[in-house]
């Protein structure tokens, strides 16, 4: 079963937030390909996901986005503003501690 | 030059499928250039590759893709827009719509021949009962079938076809503050919930009820309390 989309809709901003946080700038296509790589396949972000949940947060001011020229063409990073550094810390956090109350509920009792 | 062409044929084909914006068609471009070169590094067919990442896209998400960026980028336009609308819309429904009721009593409910009143609002010796009584309207004489006029634009509450004292009658509603009341009518001409216009024939002269004689007895309620009528002809 590959992962729904309707797990991700609440979680997907943090998760960008969670690797721009730990590997500094990052482009929209890197996002979907680390993100694939981490989980083995599992969670496949599409652009029609990926994009929107980037400008949201840009548009936000909790990313900032920088243009650089690649390969002869315009290539858009996205990173985490100093300022956005604790927040950002405290959200993914929250999620963090989230993540580990939903697996008790889900793991089997024994 | 080869990769300037295929950028080239990449940033068409999402034009054509519905990517209008500029700034998230540098972006996607970008995107699908890097799936051709992973793509092309791996079988080194150019032409196939390409197929292979325009069969990637998929119009449909393209399109939304599309526009879901306008909106956030728009969002603030968007929000002034609608509120603006909600704004509006608002103030027809309550000027433009509710205008109906909105003035309290402003003219004679009958005809004005001479002018008198026989039974003024206030304190006085009921004619019938001979108890001193407060007399909540005034008395209008008139002739049995006169017209009765609404006194102001309203919605009739009631229209009543029963033996009170009142005999027959009319309330109208007109602003939520002031009601008009219509007493010993000989015939009722409108319903409950007929809206009526000041000036409107709603019913005619009688003496139904506890009366002596034709005439209009008329009250003015002003937050559910009668109030002199005269203050309002």
């Amino acid at each position: 079963m590959k992962t729904s989309k309707e797990f991700l809709s609440g979680t997907l901003t943090t998760m960008i937030l969670a690797l721009l946080r730990d590997r500094g700038k990052m482009y929209g296509y890197e996002i979907c390909q680390t993100t694939r790589k981490l989980t083995n396949d599992e969670i496949n972000l599409t652009e029609g996901a990926i994009y929107p949940a980037l400008h949201k947060l840009e548009k936000k001011g909790m990313i900032v986005s920088t243009k650089e020229k690649v390969n002869g063409r315009v290539r858009k990073y996205y990173a985490i503003p100093a300022d956005k550094k604790s927040v950002i810390n405290e959200q993914i956090e929250m999620l963090a501690t989230f993540a580990n109350h939903i697996q008790s509920i889900l793991k089997p009792a024994k | 030059m080869k990769k300037l062409n295929i950028y080239n044929r990449i940033q068409i084909e999402l034009k054509q499928r519905g990517v209008k914006s500029a700034l998230l068609l540098e972006e996607l471009t970008d995107h699908y250039m890097v799936e051709y070169e992973v793509s092309y590094e791996q079988d080194n067919e150019m032409e196939s590759s390409i197929k292979k990442v325009m069969d990637k896209m998929d119009t449909l998400n393209l399109k939304k893709l599309n526009m879901e960026t306008n909106m956030i980028r728009n969002k603030r336009w968007i929000q002034v827009a609608s509120m603006l609308l909600i704004i509006m819309i608002s103030v027809y429904l309550k000027f433009g719509l509710t205008q109906v009721s909105y003035e309290p009593p402003s003219i004679w409910p009958v005809e004005i021949k001479n002018n008198n009143i026989a039974a003024d609002y206030g304190l006085m010796t009921h004619p019938i009962l001979k108890k001193k009584k407060f007399h909540k309207g005034i008395d209008i004489p008139a002739k049995t079938g006169d017209p009765v006029y609404a006194t102001s634009d309203g919605i009739v509450s009631t229209s009543d076809d029963g033996r009170t004292n009142y005999g027959k009658f009319i309330v109208v509603d007109h602003d939520k503050t002031f009601q008009s009341k219509y007493c010993h009518l000989s015939k009722l001409m409108v319903k409950e919930g007929d809206e009526v216009i000041k000036g409107q024939l709603i019913g005619l002269i009688g003496s139904t009820g506890l009366s002596t004689s034709p005439h209009l007895h008329y009250e003015v309620l002003k937050n559910g309390e009668n109030v002199n009528p005269n203050h309002y002809l």
